[in-house]
């Protein structure tokens, strides 16, 4: 079963890229058919393990574990949580997504198009699903590949500056994370006397000396390159806007996630004394991360480039939470990783829908678009409120958990962070006045969306709808995860049913 | 559309301070289920302690953003100047009260925290007395509906601060009826005006439309509080004696009555503008049923709401305050001495008059001469200033509104890429510099490996 899930998306991707030979859409639907196939698959082990909630203390819900390299204790082991099966489902989903708004715009070399998709995809499953950690740096930067092919060989004017600087920031990071990990493997034969690469022994390795910090930093910057915290979010505005609609979505959607899942799965419970020496650090730079990019989307006028630098100010508060370290804060984190993912990936495709039909992304060159596309300028509304934190859909339930864990941290971070809440606001009314609303000076006409991409949009926004009222699910599915990332709060019987 | 992103973003601001009072309330009582909240906090924290003020602090910029009292006040006259007459009506009459509504009950936390319920009366006497000025000055017919909403909200603030908690609803109850009659009445004006909002531009039309001009004297009248027949006068005057009879300062008792003074002047300068005095134009105007019933039966409501309160049983006490009393106390220990109920009602019954009488004077009979002054340098830039609410919008878009424009303006392109860069720049610098050696010229090749021989040799010989 964990195998299927894995390897899905290769052999999709495999089959979609040799389809094109023999006519572009069946390499379109063979891929749709495969991430489909994937996305069932998952949802029928989360309702499979419904009922049999694991008792605290079993670890995975599934799991494969086979020698790979054994003279290097490397081990092909793919495991599965509630994180990892929220975050793969949300990866199939915005998958299909990807494949069904590129349906119109990908018209060159379609299959190798395909087969990029696919391969990042199965890069990002697999980080997800990977136990071992040479295993998982091989499929870290299994992603990275093709994600340079789609936005070098698909995206916009500048899509060469921004794809090398991505490949730069992500691949310099991504190094200094295999330094890491040898240097913790050392690390851990050095106490052991055995060298393992796999997840679960290295958990238990005392890392609280100096060279255990230094590792922690190994991995910390290829996480907080990829999540983006500031100072190293410079590549994610250039390389979203560059992306073709699909990159983008899979970019902010997903890519992103990655960070903040190393983060949650490596870095918190491999280092905790590690975190708690340099968690004020973060939430400082998460804080700082929240305000600016709010800002800096405040200050664009290309609408792509508005809603990447949103990525960043939600990823703030992603970073916010992980490092406040306590039950709220982490499940906040991680449904505000899964809203994000809907509602910017929501906004991309808006942007990109906008951007094929006009041929622009000023938003200078809008306005008044509602007039002439009522229902896209509906749904856009509904994702920009969703981003900027409505009470009632998926990113407020996100926001207040990791605001209140957070609160309970530190007050400070907490205060300053809802700053951010008011800047998004005026970040979101920007998007929405400035494009749909007012006169349509320059008698703009554009077909509204078109029913798939309008069916793509309502089960996003149903998606983000779901998260807003009956978190409950989710919180569900995480809970043998991440009460098991420490240190812990003990959190109360009336918290935790409030925090549902 | 900017009143839209105002509105927004004002009460989002005070939605943020209410969030993060929510957030110190689950962290320090464990709870957000408002009976849970009240009952910890009463047995959890001292009266006065640093929580309880923080706490309803917040939760009190949450009711001010709402409710649209200083210093979030200035996004409501934009927000019920644009929109139709009915949402505007449904904003006055029971949106933007939300706030009265928050702070009613938490209020056993406004209690907890006395400095912060003093807060509450002195925002709401400012707000009443602020917006009543304002809307003295407007021209737009809607634009003093709203003025005169934040004015009677600041009532209600004020009735909350001074605890008098049932007062605060009985007023919000009646000041639905009367205010959504209003704006029903403006609605029939604007439309026989064909759009015009502008009352300065209007004259006569009690003859043409004179279902909307019944709405305004009924509605008016009750706004004002005249004694006895109306509903507004029963909440008003309780509120008025309360704000005396609870003990907290007498000023506030001064605030409340010269609001009422203020009251019927705009009240009656809008309705002498527009209903006295010679017809501007023909207007003819059919109103239908649907509204016609909308309006009577708010008249009905407008002149009648406030028996609500009367005691109908010898010894029962007043109907709506029990009725409420088990949800919000009575007022405090009540002031000996000083003024009577009867007393303040009558000061009030002669405010009122002397407020009608006054417009009469400056806004029909000498309305040429005041309008005189009102041309005159002084009086001119008087006159702006209070038509443009004292200024807060000036002042707010000098502090935050351009400061962000001008950042965003020289911030577009991120200063942290500056830092990448340059280091691109280096690496590209020397990446050229070196491929420069790589000349195809034998000599220089020669040259470099002779004299790195040497240097090596040196250094080996060295040592």
């Amino acid at each position: 079963m964990i195998l299927a899930i894995f390897l899905l998306p290769i052999a999709g991707a495999l089959l979609a890229g040799a389809a094109a030979r023999v006519s572009a859409p069946l390499s379109r639907w063979l891929s749709l058919l495969v991430l489909c196939a994937g996305l069932v698959l998952t949802l029928v082990v989360w309702s499979g393990h419904q009922a049999t909630l694991w008792a605290p203390g079993a670890s995975w819900m599934l799991e494969l574990d086979r020698p790979w390299l054994p003279l290097l204790g490397v081990h092909f082991h793919l495991a599965m949580d509630g994180l990892s099966l929220l975050l793969i489902l949300l990866t199939y989903f915005l998958g299909i997504v990807s494949v069904l708004i590129s349906w119109r715009e990908i018209r060159e070399r379609v299959g190798f198009f395909h087969l990029c998709l696919l391969f990042v995809l199965a890069g990002v499953v697999a980080v997800f699903l990977a136990a071992d950690l040479f295993l998982f740096y091989f499929v870290w930067e299994l992603m990275l590949v093709p994600m340079y092919f789609l936005i070098a060989i698909w995206g916009h004017e500048n899509r060469r500056y921004a794809a090398i600087k991505f490949f730069i920031f992500t691949q310099a990071s991504g190094l200094l994370m295999l330094v890491a990990i040898l240097a913790l493997t050392f690390l851990h034969y050095r106490l052991t006397g055995v060298y393992t690469f796999q997840y679960n022994e290295l958990v238990g390795t005392r890392t609280g000396s100096p060279t255990g910090s230094w590792i922690m930093l190994g991995f910390l910057a290829a996480f907080a390159v990829k999540l983006p915290a500031v100072p190293v979010h410079t590549w994610l505005p250039d390389a979203h806007t560059e992306a073709p609609t699909a990159g983008s979505v899979l970019l902010a959607g997903l890519l992103l996630k990655t960070g903040a899942y190393g983060m949650l799965r490596f870095v918190l419970p491999i280092f905790p004394e590690g975190t708690a020496k340099l968690a004020t650090l973060m939430m400082v730079l998460a804080v700082i991360g929240i305000l600016y990019g709010a800002f800096m989307a405040f200050a664009q006028t290309d609408i792509k480039r508005l809603v990447a630098y949103t990525s960043v100010s939600h990823m703030g508060f992603v970073l916010l939470g992980i490092f406040a370290r306590n039950e709220f804060a982490l499940r906040g984190a991680v449904v505000q990783m899964l809203a994000h993912g809907l509602s910017t990936g929501a906004l991309f495709v808006v942007a990109g829908i906008v951007q094929a039909r006009l041929h622009t992304r000023e938003l200078g060159g809008m306005g008044g678009l509602w007039t002439t596309a009522p229902l896209l300028g509906g749904l856009t509304l509904a994702f920009v409120m969703s981003s900027v934190g409505l009470p009632g859909l998926g990113d407020f339930v996100g926001e207040f958990l990791i605001l209140l864990g957070a609160y309970q941290r530190s007050i400070g971070f907490a205060v300053v962070a809802t700053l951010g809440m008011i800047a998004a606001l005026v970040y979101g009314l920007k998007v929405v006045q400035d494009a749909f609303h007012g006169p349509n000076l320059r008698r703009l006409r554009m077909r509204d969306v078109l029913p798939h991409e309008g069916a793509v949009l309502l089960v996003m926004l149903a998606g983000l709808i779901c998260i807003g009222l009956y978190p409950r699910r989710l919180l569900h599915a995480l809970d043998p995860s991440v009460p098991s990332l420490p240190p812990a709060t003990v959190m109360s019987d009336t918290g935790a049913r409030a925090a549902r | 559309m900017d009143g839209a992103r105002k509105a927004f973003l004002l009460t989002r601001v005070g939605d943020t301070a209410m969030m993060v009072g929510f957030l110190l309330l689950y962290t320090g009582l464990g709870t957000l289920n408002i009976a849970g909240v009240l009952a910890r906090a009463q047995a959890q924290w001292p009266v006065g302690s640093a929580s309880a003020v923080a706490a309803s602090l917040l939760l009190l910029a949450g009711a001010v953003g709402k409710s649209a009292q200083l210093p979030l006040q200035t996004w409501l006259p934009d927000a019920m100047a644009g929109p139709t007459p009915t949402s505007a009506l449904i904003h006055a009459a029971t949106m933007v009260t939300a706030g009265v509504y928050l702070i009613a009950r938490m209020h056993t936390l406004f209690e907890w925290a006395p400095a912060v319920q003093l807060l509450v009366a002195i925002v709401g006497a400012a707000t009443l007395l602020l917006a009543g000025i304002s809307a003295l000055f407007q021209s737009d017919i809607k634009r003093i509906l709203a003025y005169s909403t934040m004015s009677q909200i600041g009532y209600m603030f004020l009735a909350l601060g001074v605890g008098a908690w049932s007062a605060a609803i009985f007023h919000l109850v009646t000041h639905a009826f009367f205010k959504a009659l209003l704006f029903l009445g403006a609605g029939v004006v604007i439309e026989a005006m064909h759009d015009e909002h502008d009352i300065a531009k209007m004259g006569g039309l009690r003859r043409r439309v004179p279902l909307a001009f019944a709405a305004f004297l009924i509605g008016g009248a009750a706004l004002a509080g005249l004694p006895i027949v109306t509903s507004g006068f029963y909440s008003k005057d309780l509120i008025l004696w309360q704000s005396w009879a609870t003990g907290g300062s007498p000023l506030f008792w001064v605030a409340g009555m010269i609001g009422v003074l203020l009251t019927s002047l705009y009240i009656m300068r809008l309705i002498f503008y527009v209903f006295a005095g010679p017809e501007r134009e023909r207007v003819e105007q059919k109103v239908h049923w649907p509204m016609r019933t909308a309006i009577y039966l708010l008249c009905f409501f407008a002149i009648v709401g406030g028996f609500i309160n009367l005691s109908y049983r010898p010894r029962q006490g007043p109907t709506f305050t029990n009725f409420l009393q088990g949800v919000l106390p009575a007022p405090r220990a009540l002031r000996e001495g000083g003024l009577t109920e009867l007393t303040s009602g009558l000061v009030s019954a002669a405010l009122l008059l002397v407020g009608v009488w006054l417009a009469y004077w400056a806004f029909l009979r000498k309305r040429a001469t005041v309008e005189g002054w009102a041309e005159s340098p002084p009086g001119r830039s008087l006159h702006d200033f209070w038509k443009a609410d004292w200024g807060f919008d000036w002042l707010y878009e000098r502090l935050f509104v351009f400061p962000v424009l001008w950042l965003a303006r020289i911030g577009r392109a991120d200063v942290v890429d500056a830092f990448f860069a340059v280091v691109a720049f280096i690496m590209r610098y020397f990446c050229r510099s070196l491929s420069q050696t790589q000349s195809g010229r034998l000599r220089s090749y020669a040259a470099g490996v002779a004299l790195g021989a040497v240097i090596l040799l040196t250094l080996v010989l060295w040592r």
